[in-house]
């Protein structure tokens, strides 16, 4: 039970890591590459998260209430920023990383406020569940791209790790969400694909959509009725998949069409200085 | 503001045509504000949380701040700036701070963080530089973009539109709008700040009844221009952008006044760690080349005087926005229940 509402909590977590959608470089530097081949590197992960939850076991065993233990925390803390899980999960399952921050102050705060030993042990589990979360998104992220066929495999999904770095590569994760939506309404699972449908509107099509309309306006009115409209009232109506599929390859035509315009007008855009 | 003067403005200044708006993208770089050329050279290591958005153009400001400054280690995380935001609280909680400065598309991220206490003070030598509007003690406004009624004219007669937003609940309107955007959330935000719950809720209430909800804003305006609906709430940029490609197409702009229709929002910075770079690069933003740069490529509105509104704006301060704390858009939660209430949401 407690098995399935950590897969069920890790699903809808992992669901909004896909609706936000990736971050691109990192506070602390680049990621690795590790993060750009993430499925390769899922046992480097659980190596990272086994480790830091040994630790973590470390501190708890040799806590009493009272003791100092604040360099054994700092040394934790230093660890989770260091290992190549952190950076993993920042970028890929981005919606977990402030949930393990929060458990780590959680724990922080226990041991310094100098807790009982059950809280401190609460705490500790906490701090668990959320890493062991983390690497949970990361592995069905692993897994989607996996089965992601050949487009997939040219362009990580939302929320994944990608070098979303011009129009081009946008359009190009637009055109694999919409992949990934239809590959949901085959499952079934008819909200997951909506959501992929209207996030994918939002946060990626609607910063680009600006500069393309003055290119081709036309092309954005079909886009957006497609989007807004077309595509998910075919859901909604419970089409045959080979329709819903129909429709997502003209609207794919239609953004291949868009990445070939917005490419025309990268020389239009003015300096900054 | 007196809209109808505005509505004649708008057509004078080339909302209605391309060979105008391209004279307006010249203007853009207008003698406003300083100059990079008058700042000190950045140097040293920075860290800013960038709000995705603008179609990547804020991350062009970036890079180029990056090509002129050699001396600076400039790292960048993008994300959405909600999502960016939460990381600067949780990683505030767990005793770090890797951000030296939050760049968000929307004052009310700024918000999150700032009432945490986790943004430093903005010097006053940058927020002078601001409209007297915009000067605020945790923050600095970046660029602006205003709430407008976007209608098509062959559908609506100018002088039918009331200047009171609160008025289009009572009206027969055919109206557009899109509620799950976030743009729009912050609309009905001032609107509940300004004039209370009841009065919000009966007005989402009022206008449900004939309203068509969009995915976007640009579908609103889009809606509009077609006919689908009389007019349609959405930001000012919107109804440039389509009316840079499409100069026929079937839509102008009005503004509402002193009240949440002609709210003007705005992306913004804070400083969340000490030293002179962070501050320096927040004058960057500043500066009238970049300044210009939003307006021409982003039509996002300058907040320095003296910096040329894109094309199809009135001058700032001929629009009549409510008075409120832009930070206070961060309290989003009863907005949303109250949304929701509704069956808007």
């Amino acid at each position: 039970m407690l098995e399935r509402a950590t897969r069920l909590i890790i699903s809808l977590l992992f669901a909004a890591a896909l609706a936000i959608g990736p971050v691109q470089a990192h506070a602390h530097g680049e990621a690795g590459e590790h993060v750009k081949r993430f499925e390769e590197h899922i046992g480097d992960y659980e190596q990272d998260v086994d480790h830091l939850i040994s630790q973590l076991g470390a501190i708890v065993k040799g806590y009493a209430p009272g003791q100092d233990v604040s360099e054994e925390v700092k040394a934790l803390l230093h660890e989770w920023e260091e290992v190549r899980y952190h950076a993993a999960v920042e970028t890929v399952a981005t919606p977990l990383y402030a949930p393990i921050w929060q458990a780590i102050s959680g724990f922080k705060d226990a041991v310094r406020e100098g807790a009982p030993e059950p809280t401190v042990r609460r705490r500790q589990q906490a701090l668990e569940a959320a890493l062991w979360q983390g690497l949970g998104a990361l592995k069905l992220a692993a897994s989607q791209r996996a089965a992601g066929g050949e487009r997939q495999g040219k362009q990580p999904a939302a929320g994944q790790a990608e070098a979303e770095t011009g129009p081009e590569a946008t359009l190009e994760a637009i055109i694999d969400d919409l992949d990934r939506a239809v590959a949901a309404y085959q499952d079934g699972n008819l909200e997951k694909a909506r959501t992929l449908i209207s996030e994918t509107y939002l946060h990626r099509f609607e910063g680009l959509e600006g500069r393309l309309i003055e290119k081709d306006p036309e092309l954005v009115v079909g886009l957006e009725e497609a989007f807004n409209a077309r595509l998910p009232q075919l859901m909604e109506q419970g089409a045959p998949v080979a329709e819903v599929r129909e429709q997502v390859a003209a609207m794919q035509s239609e953004l291949e069409e868009a990445e070939s315009l917005l490419l025309e007008t990268q020389g239009d855009k003015g300096q900054v200085f | 503001m007196d809209r109808r003067a505005f509505l004649q403005g708008a057509v004078a200044l080339g909302l209605l045509g391309p060979a105008g708006a391209r004279a307006g993208r010249s203007r853009g770089s207008g003698p406003g504000g300083l100059s990079v050329e008058a700042l000190p050279e950045l140097a040293g290591d920075l860290t800013v949380y960038l709000g995705r958005g603008e179609g990547g153009l804020y991350q062009d400001v970036m890079e180029a701040i990056r090509k002129r400054s050699p001396k600076l280690d400039l790292q960048v995380r993008r994300g959405p700036s909600t999502s960016l935001a939460n990381t600067i609280v949780a990683e505030a909680r767990a005793g770090v701070r890797r951000a030296d400065l939050f760049w968000s598309i929307d004052s009310s991220s700024i918000g999150l963080v700032a009432e945490r206490g986790l943004t430093r003070a903005m010097p006053a030598g940058i927020s002078s530089q601001l409209k007297s509007e915009f000067r605020y003690q945790d923050w600095a406004p970046i660029s602006g973009r205003v709430r407008t009624v976007a209608y098509n004219p062959e559908r609506v007669r100018e002088g039918e539109l009331p200047d009171d937003i609160m008025a289009f609940a009572d009206s027969d309107f055919a109206i557009g709008w899109a509620p799950a955007y976030g743009a729009f959330q912050s609309f009905v935000t001032a609107m509940r700040l300004l004039e209370g719950k009841q009065r919000t809720r009966d007005w989402l209430r009022g206008v449900k009844a004939r309203a068509t909800s969009y995915a976007g804003e640009l579908g609103v305006v889009m809606a509009a221009a077609r006919g689908e609906v009389d007019l349609g709430f959405a930001n000012h940029y919107y109804t440039l952008r389509l009316k840079q490609g499409m100069p026929d197409a079937s839509v102008a702009i009005a503004f509402t006044s002193n009240d949440a229709g002609s709210l003007v929002n705005a992306s913004g910075a804070a400083l969340l760690s000490p030293g002179e770079t962070p501050a320096d690069f927040v004058r960057y933003l500043l500066s009238r080349e970049v300044q210009g740069y939003l307006a021409r490529e982003a039509f996002e509105i300058p907040l320095v005087p003296g910096v040329a509104m894109p094309e199809g704006l009135p001058p700032l301060d001929e629009i009549d926005p409510p008075d409120l704390d832009l930070t206070r858009l961060a309290e989003i939660r009863p907005t949303l229940e109250l949304m929701r209430d509704t069956g808007v949401l």
